[in-house]
């Protein structure tokens, strides 16, 4: 094959991320989290029986053919809440992680780059977030809106942003006197411009990386919120309510609170390794 | 406009001039002048050599003309430039924005940190093209590739798509000259274009800014503390110390028959220049710090023809010869120096 027939290959597939052959948790990580997706997508033909409808002639069935996880005490199979429960989760840990992302990264960014009043302004409001423990102002906002998932994604995008406009802002304070865009400068380029198309790019890398982690801590504290009867509400399924439900049967029916919990740490785990493979991955690049 | 300086033989408006410059570093004691003074013409086509040691104020004299200074430091106390037919010494921001790129680029001496590391080459070329030009993204990537073979990178197509990391220096710093030039400017500032680079590699760039030269009409200049450099390259070369310019004339008359002892210091320190084995010939002391600049001549204490004069009384700019200007009271008894191995024991470099 000549050089230029394997350079028109590569270009072919430009737009790809390059993984090529990445770190083992990278790998293991995604193959838990698009376990997950399918699940998530798959769910309303797949899942064996309704989440919602009471069966109260099967409440507290132990693990069998029939109900591969049991029944709850409404007689609700246990599986099939669980596989409808990957649905809600998955979705409060992307929109929980994004909207911090987004809110955090253009924070940082500004704060970061023209410092002096803006950067003052931003850190003194972030100091205040951080100041509140992340449940109590978690709790708080959600109580003053109305309980809910839509409240949730609203407090969490109030809280969250604090980590990561803390990140981008320590990079953008190193990158913004970066020979680059000193060369940038000297090619006309804008404030803007140099902020978003160059110094970003670079300086957002490690925001990833958190992300990933911050998806596991997002998940926890959406399953906990809804534990507390803030989130999601009965009788949509979700792991936090779940195990929320099943404790007052913890001796009798076991598998209530352990299998959504057991779903909760894979997803976890997932979502971790996901972040270390990453860091890793990405760090090596530097 | 009034110039000081005599009429250059070079035909024509000089594209750039300088007057007077006068940068100042702002400190808690107050501000420090970094350059004081520096006043140079330049004419299309004519590379400029700046010739200074480290911390002689070249670096912050570029970054002075394409306003480039850290506003929170460094700013121009007075003087003037013009740019073309343009005072650009106080335009505003967004009008000179238009110009950097435009009408004057400038490549830096580390190649690699001055790409973009996740940018693709072809990219950091048509980025300036597409902000400047408004050219579409298919013509700015056409234009990249142009640019490309311009600067002699072998197979332009397909070495567009790739990352700064995947290039070897030399062809780091001629991509960085790609993406300077991707605006047809007319003035380029080469700020140390060759240190980072080995020395093959080094002649091949300076080969590639001459033939630039030749084939844009573009006027250049070529910062370096290398005389070696400015000897293959430059037409005329300013000398600077201390901030203040020492010396500035022709290329030939200068390093022919100099006539400010640190211009004949400098050039009987080149390594050619003394023959034979022995210690290397250097300028004892050291050169002046920013924070106490000596009074008068600011290279007496290491000037062997220094005088009473010389320590009291900064020396003007004087013209010896045509086109040649020197800051030396006895500029007349400046004779060229042989190499002197034993009044050099210390073996500074440069």
């Amino acid at each position: 094959m000549s050089m230029s027939d394997t350079a028109a290959a590569t270009s072919r597939f430009n737009w790809l991320p390059r993984f090529g052959r990445g770190p083992f948790p990278l790998y293991a990580g995604a193959t838990i989290i698009v376990f997950w997706v399918i699940v998530a997508l798959l769910t309303p033909w797949i899942a064996p029986y309704d989440p919602i409808i009471q069966d109260l002639t099967q409440t507290l069935q132990p693990p069998s053919l029939a109900h591969l996880l049991g029944t709850d005490n409404f007689g609700r199979d246990v599986l099939s809440r669980i596989m409808w429960s990957s649905r809600i989760d998955l979705q409060m840990g992307i929109i929980g992680v994004v909207f911090p992302f987004m809110i955090g990264t253009i924070v940082g960014s500004l704060a970061g780059y023209f410092g002096g009043w803006v950067d003052a302004v931003f850190m003194r409001i972030l100091d205040v977030v951080l100041a509140f423990p992340f449940l109590v102002l978690m709790l708080s906002i959600i109580s003053i809106l109305q309980p809910g998932l839509v409240s949730f994604y609203i407090a969490i995008a109030l809280v969250g942003w604090v980590s990561y406009a803390r990140l981008i802002r320590a990079q953008v304070l190193v990158l913004k006197n970066s020979d680059f865009v000193i060369a940038g400068k000297s090619l006309g380029f804008s404030h803007l411009r140099l902020m978003f198309k160059h110094i970003l790019p670079n300086s957002i890398t490690a925001s990833i990386v958190f992300s990933m982690s911050d998806v596991v801590l997002v998940v926890l504290a959406g399953s906990s919120i809804s534990y507390l009867g803030l989130g999601v509400q009965p009788p949509t399924a979700e792991w936090g309510v779940m195990i929320a439900e099943g404790q007052n049967f913890i001796s009798a029916a076991w598998w209530m609170t352990t299998f959504p919990g057991l779903a909760l740490v894979l997803m976890a785990f997932g979502f971790s390794l996901l972040a270390d493979g990453l860091g890793e991955k990405l760090g090596v690049r530097e | 406009m009034t110039a000081p300086m005599p009429a250059r033989t070079t035909a024509g408006a000089p594209v750039l001039s300088v007057q007077d410059l006068v940068v100042s570093a702002k400190t808690p004691q107050g501000p420090r002048t970094i350059v004081d003074g520096v006043s140079f013409d330049l004419h299309q086509g004519e590379i400029l050599g700046l010739v200074g040691e480290s911390g002689s104020g070249k670096t912050v004299t570029c970054r002075a003309l394409m306003r480039l200074l850290p506003a929170t430091s460094l700013g121009i106390r007075s003087g003037s430039i013009r740019l073309m037919d343009q005072d650009i010494t106080h335009l505003p921001e967004d009008r000179m924005c238009r110009l950097r790129g435009s009408k004057i680029g400038m490549i830096f001496q580390n190649p690699t940190s001055h790409l973009d590391p996740v940018m693709r080459i072809g990219e950091q070329i048509a980025e300036s093209i597409r902000f400047h030009e408004g050219a579409s993204r298919r013509e700015a990537k056409a234009k990249a590739v142009d640019l490309l073979r311009q600067v002699g990178i072998p197979d332009p197509q397909s070495r567009v798509d790739n990352f700064p990391h995947e290039f070897s220096g030399g062809m780091r710093q001629r991509a960085l000259i790609a993406t300077a030039l991707a605006c047809n400017p007319g003035i380029l500032v080469a700020d140390e274009p060759t240190t980072a680079l080995d020395v093959t590699v080094q002649a091949q760039i300076l080969r590639l800014l001459l033939d630039l030269r030749d084939q844009r009409g573009l006027a250049m200049i070529l910062i370096t503390h290398d005389l070696g450099v400015v000897a293959q390259t430059c037409d005329s070369i300013a000398v600077m110390y201390g901030g203040r310019l020492a010396e500035i004339g022709p290329k030939r008359a200068l390093l022919r028959e100099p006539r400010h002892p640190y211009t004949a210091r400098l050039i009987a320190c080149q390594p050619g220049a003394s023959a034979g084995s022995g210690p290397m010939p250097s300028i004892p002391g050291q050169p002046p710090s920013v924070n106490a600049f000596p009074s008068g001549c600011r290279f007496h204490p290491r000037c062997d023809l220094a005088i009473a004069t010389c320590r009291q009384e900064q020396p003007p700019m004087r013209e010896m010869s045509p086109r040649h200007l020197a800051a030396c009271h006895r500029a007349e008894e400046v004779a060229p120096l042989r190499a002197d191995a034993d009044a050099n024991r210390d073996r500074k470099a440069l």
